[in-house]
């Protein structure tokens, strides 16, 4: 792991950890005589999580020594007998569509960092364990798909299928931006999009149900905007979804 | 099929009513076999519906047939399956026998065939502070069962039960068997009361009542500042604590009556202090901290604007039904124990009705996947918006008395010195009694 965090991406590196260590001082400020060593240790697990992700981009496409990308279309094939879901979503994507889908793709990032935020600071011990615990297996399971079934997404396997390329505004823009800022499509399967939104769903329902009621259409609208976008397969969402199952139940489990 | 639709349409409207519907002592209900629940009456038709909510097995509602000579009382008692009594004041001693004896082999042939029974032995629903007299209906259909019975007596508890959003927790007592533990009717009967009593607070008069509610919230609060808005007490807890209050007062009332007397009076005017401010128990022990007050920030302001979106689609959409069954509501509620029933009932019909006529309006005027999307959304956003409703509320209210609090950081100390004080002098003449 150490080879891995030191030798890609140094900045993105830096930056993911100065979040965290901002969300670590500020909940110093806020809560300071409540259990430090806990929060201390969930804060440096989620950040070794998001550090991973953000340097595992390119290690499984130079050391394993295939792609997942066909397997997978054919899967989604078969779910939806015979037909691709994503050269039929193409006709029915409109500019307008496509610039909200994008952002709805882009909400992942203030839901997932306002959740680890809330899940952090303010909560009983026990249930921040039991936070940490799932998010942290959501991604370590979601880590092996990356690096056992590495795959780019229809973005790139279907580009020569696709009638012409996805034309978006301001957010396509910048989802397409920041996905090249961190490698270029990569990690299909499966969608962790999907898998930690869903997580955080189930876990919210469970300890704050209005929370959790309040992103369900919002994670549904994800799951739609990873096909949308073309950066997923349906099967990764499925994945994704049936990871967080797992992990909240692991989680739960462990109150 | 239509009695399970009522019946899931009964399930959702008392879900929506009621803020929380806690239970405790569930392990007490057989799951199989001839069962009585015999229960305090104080809701009228509430109180099956939210005793059935709560029961893992489908229960047999008892009711009084005079609820059929309207025509939709007669629908939700034939949708219900419900049992019909008569009561003698209504049709006649004569006819009222006899028909009772009826109803009472049709509850026998009910147990028979391993079903569970909901009787409420008062016989009607009151406001009352205390239980009122037991007929001995319940006893009578025990007895004369050939075979196995369980009594498990079911203690209610409301917190405000004219409001909606208020809070209901229903508690289950061990069950007693009838063939074992007693000979006549008169002596079950009066078994069955002590088991429900046990589970119920009792007081002389309703101010009683209001007070010790009120010293239940103060000692809840122990003194310490509240939960979060999402973590409240479960209402079975205060039941308890108030049974205990209502229990020492009764031995305390002969001993030491002036002391009692001055400290209710003590506490009737803290009361009405804090009722002026707006303010609750457990609230006056608010800590004043902007990181805290921060964190709550952040956190409120995502349920309001996030879930404004969902909670405004919400209110708009169940605007005309809830209008229509609050005007029927307050047009026929004239006891504090009608409102619910006169809110549950009609919304029974009002919901369905209007959530089918805007599905057919969308499904012509929109396209298929958009009249999809709006029929899913009307149950979600309905659930959404009574929950969302809840904790604009509640936080509203936790920020005005932050706001005070800061304001004023000397009235908060004086408020909470005197609540402590009050809490420590409560302890020391209960001895300690209750928690």
């Amino acid at each position: 792991m150490v080879v891995i965090v030191l030798s890609f991406n140094l900045p993105q590196l830096l930056g993911s950890w100065l979040l965290h260590l901002g969300i670590l001082a500020g909940y110093a400020i806020l809560m300071p005589v409540t259990s430090t060593r806990a929060t201390l240790r969930a804060v440096i697990t989620i950040g070794v999580m998001f550090t991973l992700y953000f340097t595992l981009a390119v290690i499984p496409f130079e050391a394993i020594p295939w792609l997942a990308d066909a397997p997978l279309s054919r899967a989604d094939e078969k779910l939806f007998l015979g037909v691709n879901p994503a050269l039929w979503i193409e006709p029915h994507v409109t500019h307008g569509r496509l610039e909200f889908f994008s952002f709805v793709y882009a909400l992942f990032i203030p839901y997932v960092y306002l959740s680890i935020f809330i899940g952090l600071v303010g909560r009983p011990d026990r249930e921040r364990t039991a936070f940490v615990n799932g998010i942290a297996l959501v991604y370590c399971i979601g880590f092996l798909g990356y690096l056992f079934v590495p795959a780019r997404g229809p973005v790139v396997f279907l580009a020569s299928e696709f009638a012409a390329p996805l034309q978006g505004g301001m957010f396509h823009d910048t989802i397409v931006q920041s996905v090249a800022n961190c490698g270029g499509p990569h990690g299909a399967f499966p969608s962790l999009h999907v898998g930690v939104a869903c997580f955080l769903c189930f876990f919210d329902l469970h300890w704050n149900r209005l929370r959790g009621l309040t992103y369900v259409p919002v994670v549904l609208l994800i799951a739609i905007a990873t096909i949308v976008t073309r950066y997923h397969y349906v099967v990764d969402i499925l994945a994704g979804a049936i990871i967080a199952g797992l992990a909240y139940r692991v989680a739960r489990g462990r109150r | 099929m239509i009695g399970w639709l009522i019946r899931r349409a009964a399930d959702a409207a008392v879900w929506a009513y009621f803020r929380r519907i806690d239970s405790d002592g569930l392990e007490h209900l057989p799951k199989k076999g001839a069962l009585i629940l015999a229960s305090n009456h104080i809701n009228a038709l509430v109180d099956p519906l939210v005793i059935q909510f709560v029961a893992p097995r489908r229960l047999t509602m008892t009711a009084k047939a005079s609820l059929a000579k309207n025509p939709y009382g007669g629908f939700l008692l034939w949708a219900f399956g419900a049992i019909r009594f008569q009561r003698p004041a209504e049709s006649g001693v004569r006819a009222a026998a006899a028909a009772n004896r009826a109803a009472i082999e049709a509850c026998r042939a009910r147990l028979a065939r391993g079903e569970a029974l909901c009787v409420f032995p008062e016989g009607k629903s009151h406001s009352e502070p205390a239980m009122l007299p037991f007929k001995q209906g319940a006893a009578r259909i025990a007895l004369g069962h050939d075979g196995p019975v369980a009594i498990v007596p079911v203690g209610l508890y409301y917190e405000r039960k004219e409001r909606f959003r208020s809070a209901v927790g229903v508690r289950f007592g061990p069950p007693l068997d009838p063939l074992q533990d007693q000979q006549s009717a008169s002596e079950l009967t009066r078994e069955i009361r002590r088991r429900i009593e046990g589970l119920t607070a009792h007081f002389e008069h309703r101010r009683e009542a209001i007070l010790a509610d009120w010293v239940g919230h103060m000692l809840a609060s122990e003194g310490a500042p509240p939960p979060a808005l999402r973590d409240e007490i479960p209402v079975t807890e205060h039941a308890k604590r108030l049974q205990r209050i209502a229990d020492r007062l009764e031995q305390l009332r002969p001993t030491s009556g002036p002391e009692l007397t001055a400290l209710e009076t003590r506490v009737a005017a803290y009361r009405q202090e804090l009722r002026r401010l707006g303010v609750t128990p457990e609230e006056i022990y608010l800590r004043i901290g902007w990181g805290r007050a921060l964190h709550f920030v952040i956190g409120e302001l995502e349920i309001l604007l996030v879930g404004g979106l969902i909670g405004a689609w919400g209110w708009i959409v169940h605007l005309l039904p809830f209008l229509v069954v609050r005007a029927v509501t307050r047009r026929f509620s004239r006891e504090r124990d009608q409102w619910a029933s006169n809110a549950i009932c009609p919304a029974l019909v009002v919901y369905p009705f209007f959530y089918v006529l805007q599905m057919v309006v969308a499904w012509i005027l929109l396209p298929v996947p958009w009249a999809l999307a709006f029929t899913l959304s009307l149950p979600f956003s309905g659930l959404y918006y009574v929950l969302w409703r809840d904790r604009v509320g509640g936080a509203w209210r936790r920020t005005r008395t932050f706001v005070r609090w800061y304001l004023d950081r000397g009235l908060q100390s004086r408020l909470a010195n005197d609540g402590r004080i009050l809490i420590r002098d409560i302890m020391a003449l209960a001895d300690g009694t209750p928690e």
